[in-house]
C-alpha cells in the first residue's frame, strides 16, 4: 500500500490503517478486510475508535438537512409495530412460506432453551464501532429460519437473512394476547444474555439490519405493549426456529 | 465533562424508552440526514442510511459506552459506515455533486465545531494545518472519499495525495492527544 509514497515519508503506523478506515479512505475491499482484522485486534479495535473520537466533530461540518417524514415512519413502524388491518400480502406470504417450508423443512422445537450465535446490531462495521468483543467465525449467508408456535410444526414466520446485512421477516398470523407484543430475540451461541432483534407485526414484511448466521436459534417472546420494558425477555417464548443454509 | 444529551437519551433507550428514542430523532436526524447526504449525495441513500443507523442505535444502545466517545460520535460512526456502504454499492463517484472545497469557502467554515471540548480541539488542530492539506483531509471524511477518489477530485496523483493525507492525519493525533 506504501509501495507509491516518497522514500521515507512514513512510518509504517498500524494506527494509520484505522485512521484511514475511520476517514472512509480505504476502499470497500480493504475495509472489509480492517473489519475482519478488527474483531481479532483489539490494538485496531481500539484505533478505531480513538479515530472515531479525534474525528467525528467534522460532521458537524455537513450542512443539517431533514429527513423525510417516512424515515421515522419506518422506524416507528419497527419499533412499536400496529397489527395489520387488512392483510393484501398474505396470500403470497403464504404461498413464500410454503416454498421454504419445502425447502427448509419443520423442526421439532427443542423443550430446552437452547440459543444459537447471532450477530445483532447487523453489520461487523458498526459492531467495531461498538467495541464489542466478538468471537471469531465464519459467517454463512443467506440463511433462512421458520418460527413455529411452541409445540407445533407451523410456521408463523419467516426469517430471511442476506448477504447484504440485512433479516427480512414475514409474518403470517401469528397470534398474541390482546395488549401485548410479540419481540424477537437472539443469544451468540453460549451466551447467557439475550439480544434484541426487532418487535414483530402478526402479519405482514418487516426488514431489519441484522446479520444472523446459521445455526441461530430465534426465539419470539410475549412481552407488553410495546417491548419487554427491561431489555431481556420477560414473557413465554412463544415462537422459535433457527437459522438453517438458505 | 460537558453534558452529553445524545448519550443521556442512549442510555434511555437501552431500557426500551421509546419516548427517549423520539427525543434522540427529533434531536440529531437533521444533522445526521446531513451528513449521510453529502457522503451518498442522493435523497433516498440518504434517507435509507439515516434509517438504518438509527434503527442499529435503538436495538444496540445498551453497548454505547460513554468512556470510548460520546453518543454524537458512536451516531455519527452508524450512519457514516452505512452511507459509505450504500453509496459504495451505488457506485458513489457518480453520486457526489457538492463542491470539494465546501468547508473552506465559509468565513469560519469550523464554527460549527464548538459543541464539546473535543470539537474545540479538533478545530485548533484544524486550523494549525495548512489549507491544502485541511481541505484534503474535510474532503475525504466529508464525503467518505478513498484515496483514489480524492486523488481524481483534485487531478493530483495518488502517491501524493495518500502522502499528504496520511502526513495530515498524524499531525492531527499529535495535536489532538495534545503532543503536537
Amino acid at each position: 500500500m506504501n509501495g507509491d509514497l516518497p522514500d521515507g515519508v512514513l512510518p509504517d503506523d498500524p494506527d494509520l490503517t484505522a485512521a484511514e478506515y475511520v476517514a472512509g479512505l480505504l476502499t470497500a475491499a480493504e475495509a472489509r478486510e480492517v473489519e475482519a482484522r478488527a474483531i481479532g485486534d483489539p490494538t485496531l479495535a481500539r484505533g478505531i475508535l480513538d479515530w472515531q473520537r479525534r474525528l467525528s466533530g467534522l460532521a458537524r461540518l455537513a450542512r443539517p438537512e431533514p429527513p423525510p417524514d417516512s424515515v421515522w415512519q419506518r422506524l416507528a413502524a419497527v419499533i412499536d409495530p400496529q397489527p395489520a388491518t387488512s392483510t393484501p400480502a398474505a396470500q403470497p406470504t403464504r404461498r413464500r412460506l410454503s416454498r421454504y417450508r419445502r425447502r427448509v423443512g419443520t423442526r421439532t422445537p427443542d423443550r430446552r432453551m437452547m440459543l444459537a450465535h447471532l450477530f445483532a446490531g447487523g453489520m461487523i462495521g458498526a459492531a467495531v464501532a461498538f467495541a464489542i468483543v466478538l468471537p471469531k467465525m465464519a459467517i454463512s449467508l443467506p440463511a433462512v429460519a421458520s418460527l413455529n408456535p411452541v409445540g407445533t410444526p407451523v410456521p408463523a414466520f419467516l426469517v430471511m437473512v442476506t448477504k447484504d446485512g440485512f433479516a427480512t421477516i414475514i409474518a403470517n398470523a401469528a397470534d398474541v394476547q390482546p395488549g401485548n407484543s410479540l419481540e424477537l430475540w437472539g443469544l451468540p451461541q453460549g451466551a447467557t444474555t439475550p439480544i434484541r432483534l426487532a418487535l414483530l407485526p402478526t402479519e405482514g414484511r418487516l426488514r431489519i439490519p441484522a446479520i444472523v448466521p446459521i445455526g441461530t436459534e430465534l426465539l419470539v417472546s410475549q412481552e407488553p405493549k410495546g417491548g419487554s420494558p427491561t431489555g431481556q425477555p420477560t414473557g413465554p417464548v412463544v415462537y422459535r426456529g433457527r437459522m438453517v443454509k438458505g | 465533562m460537558q453534558h452529553d444529551e445524545a448519550a443521556m437519551l442512549l442510555r434511555r433507550c437501552a431500557r426500551g424508552d421509546r419516548t427517549a428514542f423520539r427525543q434522540l430523532y427529533d434531536a440529531e436526524a437533521d444533522a445526521l440526514h446531513g451528513v449521510a447526504r453529502r457522503i451518498t449525495g442522493n435523497r433516498a441513500l440518504a434517507a435509507d442510511a439515516l434509517h438504518d443507523a438509527m434503527l442499529q442505535a435503538w436495538r444496540n444502545a445498551a453497548q454505547f459506552n460513554p468512556e470510548r466517545g460520546s453518543g454524537w460520535t458512536w451516531l455519527v460512526s452508524l450512519v457514516r459506515y452505512r452511507a459509505i456502504d450504500l453509496a459504495s454499492r451505488a457506485g458513489r463517484e457518480t453520486l457526489t455533486s457538492d463542491p470539494p472545497d465546501m468547508p473552506d469557502t465559509q468565513p469560519d467554515p469550523y464554527e460549527a465545531l464548538a459543541q464539546t471540548r473535543e470539537e474545540r480541539r479538533l478545530r485548533h488542530c484544524l486550523e494549525t494545518l495548512e489549507s491544502r492539506p485541511r481541505r484534503l483531509v474535510t474532503l475525504a471524511f466529508l464525503e467518505g472519499l478513498t484515496h483514489a477518489q480524492v486523488a481524481a477530485r483534485t487531478g493530483e496523483p495518488l502517491g501524493t495525495v495518500k502522502s499528504l493525507i496520511r502526513r495530515t492525519l498524524l499531525r492531527l493525533r499529535g495535536c489532538m492527544d495534545g503532543s503536537g
